[in-house]
């Protein structure tokens, strides 16, 4: 297994401390290379990374990753667009040459991300209302894929019956929460970039 | 919740964990499109599920500003004890500096009161002298031994021979005066051991610089330092805190760079052209091959590709005609190779390449 590949298996299974790890000695130091290249700041270049990372995890964990791809590059081609955004942004790009354009593969992963990141807010509101049971249960099946029987011995339910029919009633409780905020249905449901 | 509840949810599962054959994926597809109610429930289920990659994503980033802060701490906390660190070291510089200087000025003036005791306390015994104690034990002067010293015979004359001294007086300071440790010349007027130190003597560094190219309209031209036996540092004079042995991004035009050794000394500015060349390839940074096959993605334009080993040596020939595939040969190893592609117009264009699994 190469090591682009250890990356994308450890996200998909939830190593967040190792994959962190990781990327702050094997590319981070790229990152910020690339900023000061392009005149910007060690903070900027941390922002960048930060960004780009969790671009990168969104990526996995939407399944819009392919197999063999480099990490590394992936993270490099992010984080060059999503400086060039943030000067665009702040009015500063007449400082950069006109050769530095966006990668039309990348941006719109990028926009999606930004409007997601507006919805923050709103996302952490929606999961606190849910309940913190609720919350454990819906993500030990969805997001870690555990059967019933794993989700009961985990979460400490008393039976796989249990688990099911608390599944289905926190799913609805979830699908109400999110009906009354058509923007949030509108913005997470539509395919990843 | 029904069976065929039951049984749209676990479809839309599969469909949205990716776990459907395309075939399937397909089938399902146009099932959705035709039906707007399946279509909600997939955006619902979708929107469920990204939900939680949200909740995940929010509290990574938590985690990812916790770890630079925490960083920044440590760096900081290091800046306070380098910091510390400097200005003991600066204050101890310092000292040596007053107190030779004292030494000094006692040899060429004849001191008008004996060192402070407190001073004298952190003064260097020197080897070949003695410490001369006053009666209540405390140290009161230092005495060379003159045997040591003193070399000749007319000057063994000139130091009277008086063990203990004990107030300040011009046979005192004779004897600091004649210290070999004390008054030690200063190093900047010692003319030997500056010349040793000077970092541009014999400073003729030798490395290879090549400049690789830019297309036409865009930036991708680079140079490249490749290091003799010496370590030098290289910095283009539009950028003097990056160092580096290869600078990417350049435009075509002339570039000036400054080359500095290990030892301070620095030489420049030195001119260098990027070309630009009208080489429509990306570059070829890395390329993965799949059983020792190379299947370079070449413009359709190009007439040749020639790879050649780090040696220069012609490792593949291809052409438009028979297609641009490499089959290496066992002894053709992975690694670092230079592809060349020539075009219709007589233009060639360079890059390298890193094969690897």
């Amino acid at each position: 297994m190469t090591i682009d590949e250890q990356i994308i298996d450890a996200i998909l299974k939830g190593n967040n401390p190792w994959v962190l790890q990781t990327l702050y000695k094997r590319s981070l130091p790229k990152v910020k290379n690339l900023i000061r290249k392009m005149n910007g700041t060690e903070e900027e270049a941390q922002d960048v990374f930060q960004e780009a990372v969790l671009i990168l995890l969104r990526q996995v964990k939407t399944g819009k990753m392919y197999d063999g791809t480099e990490v590394d590059a992936y993270l490099h081609r992010v984080s060059r667009n999503l400086y060039l955004n943030d000067l665009r942004r702040k009015n500063k790009s007449q400082s950069m040459p006109n050769w530095e354009t966006m990668d039309n593969q990348i941006e719109p992963s990028i926009e999606h991300h930004l409007a997601l990141r507006h919805s923050e807010q709103q996302i952490v509101e929606l999961l606190s209302l849910l309940g913190q049971n609720c919350k454990d249960l819906l993500q030990a099946i969805i997001m870690d894929d555990l059967d019933y029987q794993e989700v009961a011995e985990k979460l400490g339910y008393a039976s796989t019956d249990v688990v099911k029919s608390q599944k289905h009633r926190c799913k609805k409780k979830l699908e109400d929460l999110l009906l009354q905020r058509p923007h949030l249905v509108q913005i997470l449901g539509k395919p990843m970039p | 919740m029904s069976m065929s509840d039951n049984h749209i949810e676990n479809t839309i599962g599969r469909y949205l964990g990716g776990k459907m054959s395309p075939e399937e994926e397909q089938s399902f597809l146009k099932q959705v499109a035709e039906s707007p109610e399946l279509s909600q429930q997939v955006e619902m289920e979708r929107a469920i599920r990204n939900a939680f990659v949200e909740d995940e994503i929010i509290r990574l980033r938590k985690q990812i500003q916790k770890d630079f802060q925490n960083q920044k701490k440590t760096t900081h906390r290091w800046k306070l004890w380098g910091g510390g660190l400097g200005l003991l070291v600066l204050v101890g510089v310092g000292s040596w500096f007053v107190l030779n200087n004292n030494q000094d000025n006692n040899s060429s003036f004849e001191p008008k009161t004996k060192q402070s005791p407190i001073l004298e306390k952190y003064l260097p015994t020197p080897e070949g002298s003695k410490e001369i104690s006053s009666k209540d034990g405390s140290i009161s002067s230092i005495e060379p031994l003159k045997t040591k010293v003193i070399p000749t015979e007319q000057k063994d004359k000139d130091i009277p021979n008086t063990p203990n001294i004990t107030s300040s007086t011009p046979k005192d300071s004779q004897a600091v005066k004649e210290n070999p440790v004390l008054n030690m010349p200063n190093r900047i007027n010692e003319p030997t051991k500056y010349s040793k130190t000077d970092p541009c003597a014999g400073f003729n560094p030798t490395y290879d610089v090549t400049s690789m190219p830019s297309y036409v309209d865009a930036n991708n031209g680079s140079i490249r330092f490749r290091l003799g036996k010496e370590k030098l540092e290289f910095w283009l004079a539009s950028d003097t805190a990056f160092r580096s042995l290869q600078f990417s991004h350049l435009g075509a035009g002339q570039y000036l760079y400054f080359v500095k050794n290990k030892d301070g000394c620095v030489k420049g500015p030195l001119s260098l052209e990027v070309k630009t060349t009208y080489c429509k390839e990306d570059h070829f940074p890395k390329h993965y091959i799949s059983q020792g096959n190379y299947n370079p993605e070449i413009h359709e334009s190009a007439l040749t590709v020639t790879v050649y080993d780090k040696q220069g040596r012609t490792m593949a020939e291809m052409n438009r005609a028979h297609g641009f595939e490499w089959i290496l040969s066992p002894s053709q190893s992975l690694g670092l190779y230079s592809i060349e592609i020539q075009y219709p117009h007589g233009e060639k264009c360079q890059y390298s390449l890193t094969l690897f699994e």
